[in-house]
């Protein structure tokens, strides 16, 4: 058996705090984005005017996530838009614990991690605000 | 009113889905896009980002608790996830493209084949178990990657430290890909890197794969929200029904046996994988 690498094992996470905040964004995103998505959900059957929307339609669909539009839906009651926020929210969530990562990770001094969750959300956030918008 | 039933019948599949996905610990996914596909008759990539967006919320849920009991190895799973985000993107950008260009009957035939795949390599991981190393590469010892956990089962601090970075990072970029194709979690092959190439525990693998699953299907499921092929009002559905299914398996049925279910979930995913291929194929 070789040496183990130091620092000791028990160090290597990240601190009790940080892991707890960590859990709490997860599960107050997902608990904001079911909320969200459900009062869409429930609007869209109480507005009835759903069934002339089509299930697929890709020029609806980029309209619906559209972040200018969303706000439009927003505004107007839209069950879809509020729907589409929902499900916004529910993308954003693991985004949300990267950048806390990054702040984590800075806290406990591993500044080689914070960088790494640095990069990976930048990659998400190329992803989403770049790329997305690319294969439109 | 047509609508409604229309949506209380996709809350229903994926509260089965969900259900059937954390009862078995696998591929909740695998059961979702194969109905949306062949039953409801949704179009490809609108169903990978469904069901990309339900792992987010399954994976999610799971996730909070593995991190706050501390199985879950963090700094492992944030750097590994420098492997899986530009895999999913490649995986959705392909599922994309090969929509565009009239490719679906492969991407039928590519989802019934990892669908079959998922069979032995569950298997594998449950079975012959080898020794994994653990004996730390140059980027393991330099990062100093690995870590403890309290085992309830043996009662007390487990240590552990990772083995062959390069071989997972390698595995990672593919379960990526896989997850962004076909909108699923990539849990086995993500279970693989960490269990074999790094040498993990097998809670901490489970558990750092699943904290990893929420990062790279958001991934995948950004592209497919640019590109036009998420559907609000199917997917809000979905994703609600998954959340009660997943509640309702993890935490009211919880004295099933992981083994029982799986033994009567292989059968549906073969079959499901057969006719997805034979669909593929232009076959009735």
């Amino acid at each position: 058996m070789s040496a183990l690498p130091q620092p000791a094992a028990a160090d290597r996470n990240l601190p009790k705090a940080a892991t707890h905040r960590m859990a709490t964004i997860l599960r107050t995103g997902l608990a904001f984005a079911a909320a969200i998505a459900l009062v869409g959900v429930v609007r869209v059957l109480i507005e009835g005017g759903g069934l002339s929307l089509a299930l697929f339609d890709p020029v609806a669909n980029r309209a619906a996530f559209d972040l200018s539009s969303v706000g439009a839906h927003l505004l107007a009651g839209n069950g879809v838009g509020i729907a589409a926020l929902g499900l916004l929210v529910l993308v954003a969530t693991p985004v949300a614990r990267v950048a806390f990562g990054i702040y984590g990770f800075w806290r406990a001094k591993d500044g080689t991690l914070a960088r790494i969750a640095a990069v990976v959300l930048v990659l998400l956030l190329v992803g989403l605000f770049a790329l997305g918008p690319l294969l439109r | 009113m047509i609508l409604g039933i229309e949506l209380l019948l996709l809350g229903l599949i994926a509260v089965a889905a969900g259900l059937v996905g954390s009862l078995a610990g696998i591929g909740g996914g695998l059961v979702l896009i194969p109905v949306l596909v062949v039953f409801v008759g949704v179009p490809f990539p609108v169903a990978v980002g469904a069901s990309g967006l339900t792992i987010i919320a399954t994976s999610t849920t799971a996730g909070a608790t593995f991190v706050e009991d501390r199985l879950t190895n963090v700094r492992i799973g944030m750097l590994l996830e420098i492997a899986t985000v530009p895999g999913a993107f490649a995986g959705a950008a392909l599922t994309i493209y090969a929509t565009r260009s009239g490719f679906t009957p492969l991407l039928l035939v590519g989802l019934g084949l990892v669908m079959l795949a998922t069979v032995p390599g569950t298997l594998l991981l449950l079975r012959g178990r080898v020794r994994p190393t653990n004996e730390p590469d140059a980027l393991s010892r330099k990062l100093g990657l690995g870590g403890s956990y309290f085992d309830r089962h043996l009662d007390r601090e487990v240590e552990y430290t990772a083995g062959r970075t390069t071989p997972a990072f390698g595995v990672m970029f593919g379960a990526g890909v896989i997850s962004g194709l076909f909108g699923i979690g990539g849990g086995v092959l993500k279970v693989l890197a960490l269990d074999r190439a790094l040498g993990l525990p097998v809670k901490v693998s489970t558990a750092t794969s699943n904290f990893m699953i929420g990062v790279t299907g958001a991934a995948g499921v950004s592209l497919l929200i640019g590109a036009g092929y998420v559907e609000p009002l199917l997917t809000a559905p979905l994703v609600l029904g998954t959340i009660v299914g997943s509640y309702i398996g993890t935490r009211v049925l919880p004295g099933l046996s992981n083994q029982f279910v799986r033994l009567l979930f292989v059968p549906i995913l073969v079959l499901f994988a057969a006719e997805l291929i034979l669909r593929g194929f232009g076959l009735p």
